[in-house]
């Protein structure tokens, strides 16, 4: 297949996998021999604060670095971090959200600080993008038997919409590849439940 | 063989592999017959050193170490190489600073042995992703006089680091890779190439050629072999294909061209795509000594050059030089070397580039409609709540901070004293921000202990001192030496957690040999004998199990000596030793804690005073998440309503 440039975005909190996102995805692209970039911010991975993970892959990829406005998916564990990297997101940006809050320990501190409600973080996307989706992937992970394999649930939403240009085989390969060996099965079972969930969403989509 | 050793050492030549920037740099000095590699960790260069760590002897490589410091680190390295060897070093930004001292005698050394080499990595980090201050390492190349590589991608970090082996061998002067956040913790397609057998010999002749501290030596040196060896680096320059033209014959009706080093070159290709330009681009991969005559040829085709590069406008004020000393007559834009105003140049001299930032300021010059507003893309974004940084779930330093809060609000009131709190870099730099808010403050490595004396000496006020065991190791003994002899009243607390643990958990001088395969071919360095030796008073606090609250003996020992230290005005030590959560919990079972919700209070202790990530609120009740918490079990210790237990 000849793609131009293909940009998903993966940000979270640390702890909750991002990297992890962009190291399958990234596998996958090249399992099905694309040109593929990543790029990393992980300095404070594993300190509760906002991690980053780019991918990038086709025919027109140089930098690791995806450009203002164009990702493709941006894809966040936790809803606030999209709207912090809103600057990524353009009018064909599909947004995909877990609804699980985490939030941030200075909230004890502070009255000041307030998060967001929900309606509000989609309304400020929305400005952007018709193509906003929460996903209750932090739910379906619990359901798949571990509440760590979030992550994966939101690979197999962002395959089961359709919109991804990877193989599922490689997909899949790739995900067994950077799991641990005693999660395969969950992490197996998550995908699955993933991608059920995309296809629910392909209708909606814009 | 491990994991590391499969990827990194067993791909054949012509194999593709899918590489991080840094492991591309490990796999291109094999391929130059590495010998040894010293460092000391620093984001984001700490992987090359970690792999070699892994590797190096079934590798075949002759030795390699987490020095105690930058400086240890490349002397150590620079001694092996006047030795012959082929040896690399390795540090982040900052660490170059430690490093300088012996680079610039090491600069002027020319050993005599046929296959010495030294390549000295350096790793920028523009934006500031996990560094205190933006330093660009470039300015360095311009005082020490060596040459220097800057790769742009994982293919470019094998190569480069290959070439920069290659000419440090050709020349015997230290050559330095220098790469930026954006190269070193990117991944990318990178061929193998032939891993290199050693080549060094068992004897070696380190007679006369090393620099030997005498002054009309010295002079002779610096003319004889720096300026003779950059002359030659410079021809190396005029020739080298790691400076090339890139759309050689593209030409485009705006007379613009453009010179760009390392990651920014794809920022420029991209940003040219975006905006369906075609112009002929300079790629400078050997940054120093900088072409001169390439680049005025270079220079004479356009009217407009645009210099695109990270950090400062190293290139750029170059560029302006060889402009004026060749009397070409074009503009060039970029940074803007002589102006510190935010916005008065086409890219900002704070902060990382990206295609975006390189195409706003393409579409500037030439007037070329972009068709979407790149300023409002540039500049777009909703302000929304900072996630800062805080510490891990079940975190010694946490108690530490927990018990120095109540400790020093005892002081105060006991004595009326004014406290303050001086910072070093590490983990517990965190305890800086609230909840618990320990900074008046920091500077760089190993400095609080001597911060602390500063203000110590000169006021009757308590000054605490907090350093980690990496830090007090790295740089922190000669100032408490000093505080002792000079009989400075300073509170130091040694937060001796067994490890480097901000740069992801490398051992150090006193990390137990026990615990980390190489620990076999160590002697640990006991921190609690080195306070006793120099003569500082030391109290010794250690988790303990017995029933009593760790917190309350912390607390008082704290309490104690800070009077101790106003008092009588001596210096004095507590050594609080409590291993990292993220070592000890592979050791350990866990015993996840849980929160019986109608003993809860809500009074608010654990999650306003602890701040553990693990512990939240939900429905005015405080709750711990079992997929978080590692037991350390303080939150049990200090909940005042006794609703905290083991979970069943």
């Amino acid at each position: 297949m000849n793609i131009e440039q293909f940009n998903i975005l993966s940000v979270g909190v640390g702890g909750q996998g991002v990297i992890r996102v962009t190291q399958i995805l990234a596998s996958a692209a090249l399992l099905d021999n694309f040109y593929v970039r990543t790029a990393e911010t992980h300095g404070m991975a594993q300190r509760g604060g906002s991690v980053s993970g780019y991918l990038r892959f086709g025919d027109l990829v140089d930098g690791p670095l995806i450009a203002a406005g164009f990702a493709d998916i941006i894809m966040a564990l936790e809803p606030l971090e999209a709207v912090r990297n809103i600057k990524y997101a353009g009018k064909k940006s599909i947004i995909f959200l877990n609804d699980k809050q985490i939030l941030p320990l200075s909230i004890y501190q502070s009255k000041k600080i307030v998060y967001p409600e929900f309606n509000q973080i989609l309304a400020n996307l929305k400005k952007i993008t018709n193509n906003v989706f929460f996903v209750k992937a932090t739910d379906l992970a619990e359901k798949a038997g571990n509440a760590k394999t979030s992550n994966v649930i939101m690979l197999g939403v962002m395959f089961g919409t359709g919109i991804l240009p990877l193989s599922e085989e490689n997909l899949e390969k790739s995900i067994l590849k950077y799991v641990p060996a005693k999660a395969k099965e969950v992490n197996k079972i998550a995908f699955k439940l993933g991608i059920e969930e995309g296809q629910k969403i392909r209708s909606e989509l814009n | 063989m491990s994991r590391v050793f499969e990827k990194i050492v067993s791909g054949k030549p012509g194999e593709k592999r899918f590489f991080l920037g840094n492991e591309a740099v490990a796999r291109g000095a094999l391929e130059s017959g590495i010998d040894v590699y010293t460092f000391y960790p620093g984001t984001p260069s700490s992987d090359v050193g970690e792999i070699f760590m892994e590797i190096f002897r079934d590798a075949g490589m002759k030795w390699t170490e987490t020095s105690i410091n930058e400086k240890v680190a490349l002397e150590v390295a620079g001694s092996a190489y006047a030795r012959g060897s082929k040896s690399m070093c390795g540090m982040k930004n900052v660490g170059l600073n430690v490093a300088s001292d012996p680079f610039f005698a090491l600069a002027t050394t020319k050993p005599k042995n046929e296959n010495s080499a030294l390549v000295v990595l350096v790793a920028d980090d523009p934006e500031q992703h996990s560094s205190a201050v933006e330093m660009d390492s470039r300015h360095f190349l311009k005082l020490l006089k060596v040459p220097a590589l800057e790769p742009g991608n994982a293919q470019e970090c094998l190569d480069f680091t290959k070439e920069a082996f290659r000419i440090s061998k050709e020349l015997k002067i230290p050559v330095i890779l220098r790469t930026v956040t954006n190269v070193a913790h990117a991944r990318g397609g990178v061929v193998l190439g032939e891993i290199q057998k050693s080549e060094i010999q068992d004897t070696f002749d380190l007679s006369k050629e090393v620099n030997v501290a005498s002054r009309l030596y010295f002079l002779e040196l610096k003319n004889e072999q720096i300026f003779n060896r950059m002359h030659k680096a410079l021809e190396i320059s005029e020739n080298t294909p790691l400076n090339f033209i890139e759309n050689q014959d593209s030409e485009n009706e705006y007379q613009f061209g453009i010179i760009t080093s390392g990651v920014s070159f794809s920022y420029v290709n991209e940003a040219l795509e975006f905006l369906n330009l075609k112009a002929p681009i300079l790629k400078i991969g050997m940054i120093n000594p900088l072409p001169e005559q390439k680049i005025a040829k270079f220079l004479e085709k356009f009217k407009q050059i645009l210099i695109v590069e990270e950090n400062d406008p190293y290139l750029e004020t170059q560029i302006l030089g060889i402009a004026q000393k060749h009397k070409i007559d074009v503009k060039i834009f970029g940074k803007d070397p002589f102006s510190y105003l935010k916005d008065d140049a086409l890219l900002p001299q704070v902060g990382e580039l990206d295609p975006t930032k390189v195409a706003l300021a393409i579409s500037k010059i030439t007037k070329i409609d972009p068709k979407i507003n790149l300023q409002e893309l540039k500049d777009m974004k909703y302000e929304v709540m900072k996630r800062k940084p805080v510490l891990c779930p079940g975190c010694p330093h946490m108690t530490t901070g927990f018990s120095l809060k109540k400790a020093v609000k005892r002081i105060k009131n006991k004595t009326g004293k004014e406290v303050y709190f001086f910072q070093d870099i590490g983990c517990y730099t965190l305890l800086a921000f609230p909840p618990l808010g320990f900074a008046n403050v920091k500077y760089c490595m190993g400095s609080s202990i001597a911060l602390a004396q500063g203000v110590a000496q000169t006021s009757d006020s308590l000054n605490i001192a907090m350093i980690g065991d990496g830090t007090f190791f790295h740089s922190g003994l000669p100032p408490l030496i000093n505080a002792v002899y000079q009989k400075a009243p300073i509170l130091l607390l040694l937060l001796d957690n067994g490890w480097i643990g901000m740069t992801g958990q490398q051992c150090d001088a006193g990390t137990n040999t026990e615990h980390y395969s190489e620990g076999k071919y160590k002697t640990r360095i006991p921190l609690e004998k080195i306070v006793e030796s120099i003569g500082a008073k030391l109290d010794i606090y250690q988790k303990r199990d017995d029933g009593e609250k760790n917190t309350r003996r912390l607390t008082k020992l704290i309490e104690e000596a800070g009077i101790d230290v106003i008092e009588n005005r001596n210096t004095h030590v507590i050594l609080i030793q409590d291993e990292c959560i993220q070592k000890s919990k592979k050791r350990y079972s866990i015993l996840v804690r849980e929160v019986d919700r109608d003993k809860c209070i809500n009074c608010g202790t654990c999650y306003r005073q602890l701040a553990c990530p693990a512990i939240s609120v939900k429905d005015e009740k405080s709750i711990i998440d079992p997929s978080l918490c590692l037991g350390c079990g303080i939150c049990e210790e200090i909940c005042p309503a006794k609703a905290i237990g083991v979970k069943k």
